[in-house]
């Protein structure tokens, strides 16, 4: 069985956003990092993995996207895929899709594919359960827990009124959140191991799919500068007025539902 | 707003250096100006590693003269300024052993406390580390390391309480120049502040702010990358380590380690508000494989995290501490990364060139960081340069 984790390469939100003359953020700009939300996701597939089992690390993007896939062998992941293609750029989330899918199937024997619940950039969150489709396979998303058990995959979802348990039989691909374990650092020695696993750099020829035909389905229309935040409002509580000051702003805000 | 005496732009550990310099010597009236806070710049990004071991004469000195500052800094500025108080251990190889020897020597002459020792006195001064790529070692004894953004602080604070004046969140706009000299500084809100001195220590922002002047400054700003350690295991107070092998520098902070690269590897960068905030995947791998060679007793090291910052270089990585053309208008920056260790008696010496033109920092003339040793093709340079180090010993 083989574990295919998608991860994905973006900027780092530590970093000043520089947009490009297309208004799409320019990934040259700043070194970029795995989004973070994909190491909970590398965090899971290894630790899913078994005895002469396999997690391949899956990655579309500019060519720096390497340092994602990098970053996962550091993790544990045993091997790497780079899809990187001038096609590519811009692509949006039914481009990606198809590509991940398109990559899931080159590996041959993957049975499960591992995503974070949403990229940290885009953050559309539907790329999972669009590589489910594409693949025809079953999708459990938003997993806080995850377990594999005789040719099944078992997630608990925390949804707003209940824990849910999903059941689906595999092939699968699961989503996992920020709530399913604690990625650490890798260990210097992960580091040095991980300079020696496989990774392929493959173009769209290469996994079978032609140049994307149509023009994306999505593109940015125009960007502006978010506005400023306004000042903070300072309650000063001089004659023990203040509490009652809070409450009135923060009922005048509906923040808060006072019981008169 | 008032006509102060002096303005000094950039509060960090220079300008705040500076600043209580000129109060503690009866220049009182003096303002620093920062466009962030206190040591929100490199200043509370440095290693804050303290020591002596240069192969330029002058640096060592006011790194000596620095010493007494960190040690003492309770009694004289009022603060602590965190000193640990480890040591300083310098690892050389063969390579170098000459030039090494030389400068050790040197600075028994300046009368640093310093000697060489040997593969069993540094094993036991890191008994995690494996040693025997080194052909020998020097002991710093008083060296250590201090806590950047506490020591810009405790200058801060004395110089406040000597009358001094820090206003944070205020940007220079330009120094006002008349008939070759200064008049005053514009805030970036358009205010104008009168006052015949000023001085910029705005590391590679200093740049900027001089160009209008036709002051050029030889300042390139360059990333630095670090790496922090968590080592799995307690190893006890270690001396801060300069390994000339492997080209790496290794202090304890708190239960981590923190590793540098000394290896030449810092690039320049366009614009020195812009660089990663965490160190590359190439940096920790560099590190990675560093640390597994020098420190075989540490079994399983792992990264805590990373941190990166900017350091304004000079084309001879020192300083230009230094009046300039223009009447009233000084400079302390470029100090490419080893600024920290020497900023106590930079206060100093910057204070004696304002207000006597001379220097009393011993063993430190001072024309030694004129701003026009670059123009005259008289670089400061190590006496005693060693192959394949970056140019900060």
């Amino acid at each position: 069985m083989t574990i295919v984790v998608c991860v994905k390469h973006v900027p780092d939100p530590a970093d000043p956003v520089v947009l490009a003359a297309d208004l799409r953020v320019d990934r040259e700009a700043g070194a970029g990092t795995l989004s973070g939300l994909d190491e909970y996701a590398v965090d899971q597939a290894v630790r899913l993995r078994r005895a002469r089992e396999r997690v391949v690390a899956v990655t579309m993007g500019p060519r720096g996207a390497r340092a994602a896939v990098t970053r996962a062998l550091q993790m544990g992941a045993d091997e790497g895929i780079v899809v990187s293609d001038e096609a590519l750029a811009g692509a949006d989330v039914l481009t990606t899709a198809a590509v991940l899918a398109a990559a899931v199937r080159s590996v041959g024997d993957a049975d499960l594919v591992v995503c974070g619940m949403s990229s940290t950039d885009g953050g559309s969150g539907v790329v999972p359960v669009l590589v489910a489709d594409l693949l025809g396979w079953a999708c459990a998303g938003h997993a806080a827990a995850v377990e594999l058990d005789g040719g099944r995959v078992t997630i608990q979802r925390d949804d707003p009124d209940a824990r849910r348990t999903l059941v689906a039989p595999l092939p699968a691909v699961v989503s996992v959140t920020d709530l399913s374990g604690e990625p650490t650092y890798p260990s210097f020695k992960a580091i040095l191991a991980a300079r020696r696993r496989p990774v392929r750099e493959v173009g769209l020829s290469e996994l079978g799919l032609g140049t994307p035909s149509t023009a994306p389905g999505t593109r940015t229309v125009s960007a502006v500068e978010a506005d400023p935040r306004p000042p903070a409002r300072i309650v000063t509580d001089s004659d023990g007025s203040g509490a009652a000051a809070l409450l009135e702003l923060l009922a005048g805000r509906s923040l808060l539902e006072v019981d008169r | 707003m008032s006509s102060p005496d002096v303005v000094i732009v950039g509060a960090g550990v220079e300008g705040t250096s500076i600043a209580y310099a000129l109060a503690s010597r009866g220049t009182a009236d003096v303002t620093v100006l920062d466009r962030d806070a206190i040591g929100s710049g490199g200043t509370g990004r440095s290693a804050g590693i303290v020591r002596c071991h240069y192969g330029v004469p002058e640096v060592a000195a006011l790194a000596r003269e620095s010493l007494e500052v960190f040690q003492h800094a309770e009694e004289i500025l009022g603060a602590s300024v965190d000193f640990e108080q480890v040591g300083y251990l310098v690892g050389i190889g063969e390579d170098n052993l000459a030039p090494f020897r030389a400068s050790v020597a040197a600075q028994q002459t300046l009368g640093i406390d310093t000697g060489e020792i040997g593969h069993a006195e540094a094993a036991a001064l890191w008994p995690v580390a494996h040693l025997d790529d080194f052909a020998s070692f020097a002991y710093e004894p008083r060296g250590g390391y201090a806590d950047g953004y506490a020591t810009a602080h405790a200058f801060a604070g004395a110089a406040r309480r000597l009358g001094a004046s820090i206003t944070q969140g205020t940007a220079v706009a330009s120094v006002e120049v008349s008939g070759g000299r200064v008049t005053g500084v514009t805030l970036a809100d358009g205010t104008t502040l009168a006052t015949p001195t000023v001085v910029v220590a705005a590391s590679a922002w200093s740049v900027p702010l001089l160009a209008p002047l036709g002051i050029d400054l030889p300042i390139t700003p360059y990333l630095v990358q670090e790496v922090l350690i968590d080592p799995g295991q307690d190893l006890g107070a270690r001396p801060v380590f300069s390994d000339m092998v492997s080209k790496q520098y290794v202090h304890q902070r708190g239960h981590e380690l923190l590793f540098g690269d000394s290896g030449g590897f810092e690039r320049p960068i366009p614009d020195p508000d812009r660089f990663p905030s965490h160190a590359e995947d190439a940096a920790i791998e560099r590190c990675a494989e560093k640390a597994m060679h020098r420190f075989p007793g540490i079994e399983d090291p792992s990264v805590k995290t990373t941190s990166t910052g900017m350091i304004d270089v000079t084309p001879d990585w020192n300083p230009i501490i230094s009046a300039t053309p223009i009447n009233g208008l000084y400079v302390a920056a470029g100090f490419s990364g080893h600024g920290f260790k020497i900023a106590p008696a930079v206060g100093r010496l910057m204070a004696d060139l304002i207000l006597d033109g001379t220097s009393s920092v011993p063993d430190v003339p001072a024309e030694t960081f004129r701003f026009s040793r670059y123009e005259e093709g008289s670089p400061l340079l190590s006496k005693y340069p060693y192959v394949g180090a970056s140019k900060i010993r």
